[in-house]
């Protein structure tokens, strides 16, 4: 048994408790449904469970979960794409960090949300604008990892180049980038995150189908059940997806993360 | 002949009045082990970055070979103090086979160059090991394979064995002669730590205390090579230049 | 590179710079304006400028900010008690830690907007809804960043306290919580930001008054300056109270940053 000063924290140390607790959740979230007994307060847990099931095997569900999924992907690989490049950009050269830096300071407060009218108007109600604001999420958060990153490159590590007559290519490819791929890939994951949160968002842009498109919804039709249904197909879809992200990243790129 | 001239350096010549060093000047032959002591704050670090050509100076210049330094070159290469200059995505052979890559050296002559030179300094087994896997003493030898696997006329050494034990120390001193005896290369050597210097140096220079710090002084070392701390001319020579330092500490 | 940041790192010279990427943004901003064809759908800074002018002196625009601001503030408090305690919690015991820890790695995913319809129903139309939604962003944001801050305790800090024969109670005092304050003054700027999202969407799908119910009316009225000039007034709100909590968290208790 480890003394109570080596005692960290464990997250996810005891699996089981963890799926106790949620399977405790699920008890007392049935219990609490019977009481308040209002299918549009808190619909009971089995009912929405079985709906899940359903509406999965009726193939309904799938459309839905898979449009979601690919705007989140799509906006998720634009963003880190275009938040790296700057991220490394402006953490490299002054001059565009001078340049850049308050105006992403005071774009980074504007919420997604109100992007939607003006994408509105200049995208029409396609994929691109919903695309687009999650692309903006995304953008920001990894271009946020990215400069940090380089700016705590050790500045020996460039010195060391520079003594081997390092030039400014074999620096920036042999040396910067490598840097800097731990935070990357930092910034990308938290921003994964934030994708799928942004996803329902998005899809309030004239969407038609998609998780997001469910929740919005169902709000007129007061059907509760749909919603906390979509919300729990979006959590496990991201759940998996940032699982699936941390170990895929960490084997492709396994000697890029050690400090 | 390596030579600063009338070298003064202030690190933000906007913002600063007082300058780290002041029309210092120093001289050196090819092929001479100089070592550079001082107390903390005094500016070796800043002439050694100086002769590497990280930084240029305020005033007066750098001379290498007749020409002035102004960037750094396979020419001069540096041990850093620390472990922060090895790349941590690579492993120890890759570490070293990193400055012949730089020159475009085909993979195979690389590669076998740096198996020489990890055997040299003694790493033979831990060619795959990454730097976080490689202790302290094993990571600076990794700096001193790389260094050397460049073969530049002149190696610049920045307190390279300041963090390791004293045992380490000892054993990777011993290593640095061996090779300086075997290569002749132009050493720029910096350390805080009198008895290493005199294990080491053809000549030392003690420096004044920072600010605005110059040479005081420079001493010939005279005796045979291994050198032991036991050998009477040994203590002597500790005697003269511990007296020139002592008055340089107190000044802090 | 080198030579060149240090002259640029000088605040006179950020200054000196400033007016650049703030002229090129509005110099691009009227560029695109009038390449879209339609002024009336897409405004030019000028009228944009114009418009919000107007709208701070009518009056607008300040109640507005005001009722917005009034809901984040009630959230930003409550959700940080919450958080803050849950983040405490999880640092006392590991049990709760890892009961609470599927939720945490779950909701993460689902934002508080998803939340809006389900907390109207229950908390009805009014402030509380709209409070609870930000504290609820808040709390679990805070909570988020509590978690995450736990593993960077160092080890040796803790050996350091075990050796001066610390109890578990001095070692919680004295080395947890500073770790914590840490990781939740980051989590409670981050989710300010979160907040301000967050009210806006709420006022947005649930209008009745606030930035965001000014920004569905510019919609539904055609008056896309109004909308640009509202998410100006929003995007320096979240600055200035950026920069606010960060001044403030400095202030007070700077040591717990480093």
């Amino acid at each position: 048994m480890t003394r109570y000063w080596e005692r960290k924290v464990w997250v996810g140390e005891s699996p089981m408790l963890a799926a106790a607790s949620l399977l405790m959740g699920f008890l007392i979230w049935e219990f609490l449904s019977r009481i308040i007994n209002s299918r549009l307060i808190l619909p009971s847990a089995f009912d929405v469970a079985g709906q899940l099931i359903t509406t999965t095997m009726q193939g309904h569900l799938l459309p839905h979960i898979y449009t979601s999924l690919v705007r989140i992907l799509a906006g998720f690989v634009a963003g880190s794409l275009i938040g790296a490049a700057l991220g490394i950009a402006m953490g490299v050269s002054g001059l565009l960090r001078a340049l850049l830096d308050p105006l992403a300071n005071f774009f980074r407060f504007i919420p997604p949300i109100c992007w939607i009218s003006p994408f509105l108007i200049w995208f029409g109600i396609g994929e691109t604008p919903k695309v687009l604001i999650i692309t903006y999420t995304v953008t920001f958060m990894v271009l946020l990892s990215t400069y940090a990153g380089v700016r705590a490159i050790p500045r020996n590590r460039i010195r060391a180049a520079r003594c081997f007559g390092a030039g400014p290519l074999f620096l920036f490819f042999r040396v910067v980038l490598p840097s800097v791929i731990r935070d990357i890939r930092g910034g990308m994951r938290i921003a994964l995150g934030n994708a799928f949160a942004t996803v329902v968002t998005a899809e309030m842009i004239a969407a038609q189908t998609g998780l997001g498109f469910i929740i919005l919804t169902s709000r007129n039709f007061g059907a509760t059940d749909q919603i906390i249904l979509a919300m729990i197909c979006l959590g496990a879809c991201g759940f998996v997806s940032d699982r699936a992200f941390d170990v895929a990243s960490r084997g492709a790129f396994a000697n890029y993360l050690r400090s | 002949m390596i030579e600063f001239k009338d070298v003064t350096f202030l690190f933000a010549p906007a913002r600063d009045t007082v300058p780290i060093i002041e029309n210092l000047s120093l001289t050196f032959p090819k092929g001479e082990f100089h070592v550079v002591l001082g107390p903390s704050g005094c500016g070796k670090t800043t002439a050694l970055n100086l002769l590497a050509g990280f930084e240029t100076p305020t005033t007066g210049s750098v001379i290498v070979d007749g020409r002035p330094v102004t960037q750094p070159g396979p020419d001069r290469t540096v041990i850093f103090q620390g472990d922060d200059s090895l790349y941590s995505w690579l492993t120890a052979l890759e570490n070293v086979e990193f400055g012949l890559s730089v020159r475009g050296m085909p993979r195979k002559e690389r590669r076998e160059k740096a198996q020489l030179y990890l055997r040299l300094v003694g790493l033979v087994g831990h060619e795959g090991k990454f730097p976080d896997e490689l202790s302290g003493g094993m990571k600076q030898r990794v700096q001193i394979a790389r260094a050397l696997a460049c073969d530049s006329p002149i190696l610049l050494l920045d307190e390279p064995f300041g963090a390791l034990d004293a045992q380490t120390r000892s054993i990777l001193q011993g290593e640095l002669s061996r090779i300086w005896e075997e290569t002749r290369k132009s050493i720029f050597f910096i350390t805080h730590d009198i008895t290493e210097a005199i294990i080491l140096a053809d000549r030392v220079s003690v420096m004044h205390a920072g600010p605005r710090s110059r040479i005081k002084r420079t001493f010939d070392i005279e005796m045979e090579r291994p050198r032991s701390p036991a050998d009477p001319a040994f203590s002597h020579h500790y005697k003269i230049i511990s007296d020139c330092l002592a008055a340089e500490v107190q000044a802090l | 590179m080198l030579l060149r940041s240090k002259m640029l790192s000088q605040n006179w010279m950020k200054a000196l710079l400033l007016p650049v990427p703030v002229i090129g943004f509005l110099l691009l901003w009227e560029f695109a304006s009038r390449s879209f064809g339609v002024p009336q759908l897409f405004p030019d800074p000028k009228t944009t400028g114009q418009t919000f002018l107007e709208l701070l002196r009518s009056g607008v625009l300040l109640s507005d900010a005001e009722v917005s601001l009034a809901r984040i503030a009630a959230g930003f408090m409550l959700g940080s008690v919450i958080g803050i305690g849950l983040g405490l919690l999880c640092t006392v015991s590991w049990v709760a830690a890892s009961l609470l820890s599927p939720y945490i790695n779950f909701l993460r995913f689902i934002s508080g907007v998803a939340w809006i319809s389900i907390f109207m129903v229950w908390f009805g139309i009014g402030e509380t809804s709209k409070i609870v939604l930000i504290a609820y962003t808040v709390a679990f944001t805070v909570a988020l960043s509590a978690f995450a801050g736990l593993s960077e305790i160092k080890l040796a800090h803790l050996r350091a306290a075990a050796m001066f024969g610390a109890t578990p109670r001095q070692v919680f005092i004295g080395v947890r919580i500073p770790t914590l304050i840490r990781s939740v003054i980051t989590g409670m700027r981050l989710s300010l930001g979160n907040a301000f999202l967050v009210i806006v969407a709420a006022e947005m799908v649930q209008a009745d008054s606030g930035l965001g119910f000014s920004i569905i009316a510019a919609r539904n009225f055609l008056a896309p300056d109004i909308i640009f000039a509202v998410m100006l007034v929003i995007g320096l709100l979240g600055f200035l109270a950026d920069r606010g909590f960060v001044a403030l968290s400095r202030s007070m208790l700077n040591r717990y940053s480093r």
